[in-house]
């Protein structure tokens, strides 16, 4: 019935302000974890709140809610690099989709800060559902050149091998899955589940003895306050609000909510992407459709791309890396010269030999002073701003060098062909470095609770009911997009809470 | 007996001719030899085109403090191998350098170098 189904999405400006409302589980946040998260607990007998601050499409307004200085390492402006709408950074995201590799998921002794609580298997079971969301088609990955015949790159036994991306489904050829415009109908289907627009959560009141959120406080930049009851209530504002929130909520604990351990906002991460980074020659020609661009094969959309093996990371201890062929390039003098003399040597014919451009973005290693804290300024509906200090550092310009040098002795080793690396010094590199707008981290997972804010499972350490779901729970990062991922870890989440009375 | 001149001047211009028949004889073979030539030529004539080879060994020279030639080559020449076999062996051993940025095995760059060294002695 329409009319039913559009009460099940409120306008928050319409409430009365005052307004009292209760729900088992409250999910704050309309991004692809709130959504996700929503959709997972149809049916699962809990009444469900989903607030979200915007509305239905973008508006400066509330974009501007998101504004903040930044310290350190440039980085993207902190209200473009994230959408504050229904459907969140979907609206604007890419649709590139690659689980994280099992590596990804190791306490490495070489790399401080790292290991997730669990290994991969423990959201193997969930990457179909996230995969059926995200809309990329069957789960192939790695296994697509086992579903259709195609020539890769014959790099021989080395350090980087071809692995596969798959795309949220395309529109049109442009736009992937934007998760408010995909799944609103389907949420307004949901009995148990009310989303309510243009509610901007200000504030997570806790009981006196700081062990629970009993009530959300929530308003509109019209002017409207009321708030919310909730039994349990998962934060899945996007690693910038999330723990913003956690922090501005201060009138109980000073430092904020489940801040005892002074790790709220700390190890933001986001994947850098340098600029310009090396030209590949392949000996043989041109290279398969497949590196260049997104195909459709076997029912999806892939994409051929070269990563660091997981034996080759532990061996050189470097970080995840996933490297893109860009697009043609030409070589000058001295590019042909070496051509020339490295084919000659190897005796292989290179006459046909190609050179493309190479983009590539990888992941930077955990920093607790990469982090997200409160300004004395106030936004607009006077909650305070943050800032972040970015960084990044010497062994991350290290490691990923490391892993294109290994690329450029495999290519020669093999015969396949060769490759230069663009940036011999730190300074050039960070002269074009740019960011994926992949937030993450400031909310870690750990079973210490000296060492993460949330558990296995997403709840705040020391909070009965306060969860975290999304990209800000990753204690390390991968080099995958983390889209995908965190929709995994938030069917993983919904699991959890159905399991539980509220 | 009486001395003319014309057989003379023939004599001395055969003698001439001569002479620079054999200079053309001796210096020819090295004119017209492809390489640069150095006491390196057991390394550097194992490199393919020359101009190509001289454009890599000066970027990889540019990379380097203090290059000393012979020294080089006597490090290549203890390998006891062809330098298609080292640059083989250094790629799979990731014994590798940069010539710009150009990833090549260190045989190969530096026998470049040592080529590119030569020819720029020649020509100054």
């Amino acid at each position: 019935m329409q009319g039913s189904r559009v009460n099940r999405f409120i306008d928050a400006r319409s409430v009365s302000p005052g307004t009292a409302l209760g729900a088992d589980i409250l999910l704050i946040g309309g991004g692809p974890a709130g959504i996700s998260l929503a959709l997972a607990l149809k049916d699962s007998g809990h009444k469900v709140i989903l607030l979200e601050s915007g509305g239905m499409e973008f508006e400066a307004a509330t974009q501007a809610l998101y504004e903040g200085p930044e310290t350190g390492t440039p980085y993207l402006p902190l209200n473009a690099s994230r959408m504050r709408f229904f459907g969140g950074s979907t609206n604007h995201w890419g649709g590139w989709c690659r689980p994280l590799d099992r590596i990804d998921f190791e306490a490495r002794d070489w790399l401080a800060h790292s290991g997730w609580p669990f290994g991969r298997a423990a959201l193997e079971p969930y990457y179909p559902r996230a995969q059926e969301l995200v809309e990329a088609g069957p789960f192939l990955y790695d296994d697509a050149p086992k579903k259709f015949p195609v020539s890769t790159l014959a790099m021989g036994a080395g350090g980087l091998e071809t692995v596969w991306f798959q795309f949220s489904k395309m529109r049109g050829s442009v736009l992937p899955t934007h998760f408010g415009e995909r799944y609103a109908e389907d949420l307004k289907q949901i009995s148990n589940v009310q989303v309510y627009t243009h509610a901007n959560v200000t504030g997570l009141r806790l009981t006196p003895d700081a062990k629970r959120v009993h009530r959300v406080e929530v308003a509109t930049l019209s002017g409207v306050s009321f708030s919310v009851s909730p039994k349990l209530v998962v934060l899945g504002a996007g690693a910038v609000e999330n723990a913003r929130l956690m922090l501005a909520s201060n009138d109980v604990v000073a430092t904020g909510v489940g801040n005892g351990n002074d790790l709220v906002g700390r190890y933001f991460s986001d994947h850098p992407i340098p600029g310009n980074n090396a030209t590949l020659v392949s000996f043989g020609g041109k290279l398969s459709p497949f590196f260049l661009g997104t195909q459709s094969a076997a029912g999806a959309r892939i994409r051929a791309a070269f990563a660091p093996t997981d034996s080759f990371r532990r061996a050189k201890k470097v970080l995840g890396a996933l490297i893109t062929v860009d697009g043609g390039a030409k070589l000058d003098a001295l590019g042909q010269a070496a051509v020339e003399t490295v084919a000659d040597s190897l005796g292989v014919d290179a006459r046909k030999a190609h050179a493309y451009t190479i983009g590539c973005g990888f992941e930077p290693a955990p920093d607790p002073e990469r982090r997200i804290t409160l300004t004395g300024e106030r936004d607009g509906l006077g909650m305070p701003r943050v800032t972040l200090h970015n960084t990044i550092s010497d062994a991350d310009f290290v490691r990923y060098r490391t892993t294109l040098e290994e690329w450029g002795r495999q290519l020669q080793a093999s015969g396949a062909g060769m490759l230069r690396i663009h940036h011999a010094t730190q300074a050039e590199w960070l002269e074009g470095l740019d960011w994926a707008n992949h937030h993450m981290g400031t909310t870690r997972m750990h079973d210490d609770p000296k060492r993460g804010v949330v558990d296995a499972n997403g709840r705040v350490h020391g909070m009965g009911n306060l969860f975290v779901a999304g990209s800000g729970c990753f204690p390390t990062f991968g080099a995958s997009n983390p889209t995908m991922n965190l929709v995994a870890l938030t069917l993983r989440l919904a699991d959890h809470l159905k399991g539980l009375t509220p | 007996m009486k001395l003319t001149r014309r057989p003379v001047v023939v004599s001395a211009l055969a003698l001439i001719g001569l002479g620079i028949a054999g200079g053309i004889a001796v210096e020819a073979p090295r004119l017209l030899r492809r390489r640069v030539r150095s006491p390196y030529d057991d390394i550097t004539d194992q490199l393919g085109q020359e101009a190509a080879s001289v454009t890599v060994g000066k970027a990889v020279l540019a990379g380097q403090r203090d290059f000393d030639a012979a020294k080089t080559t006597n490090a290549l020449r203890a390998r006891n191998g062809s330098l298609a076999r080292m640059a083989h062996d250094d790629s799979v051993g990731g014994r590798m350098l940069e010539a710009d940025g150009w990833v090549l095995p260190q045989s190969l760059g530096l026998a470049c170098a040592v080529l590119a060294d030569q020819a720029m002695r020649r020509v100054g």
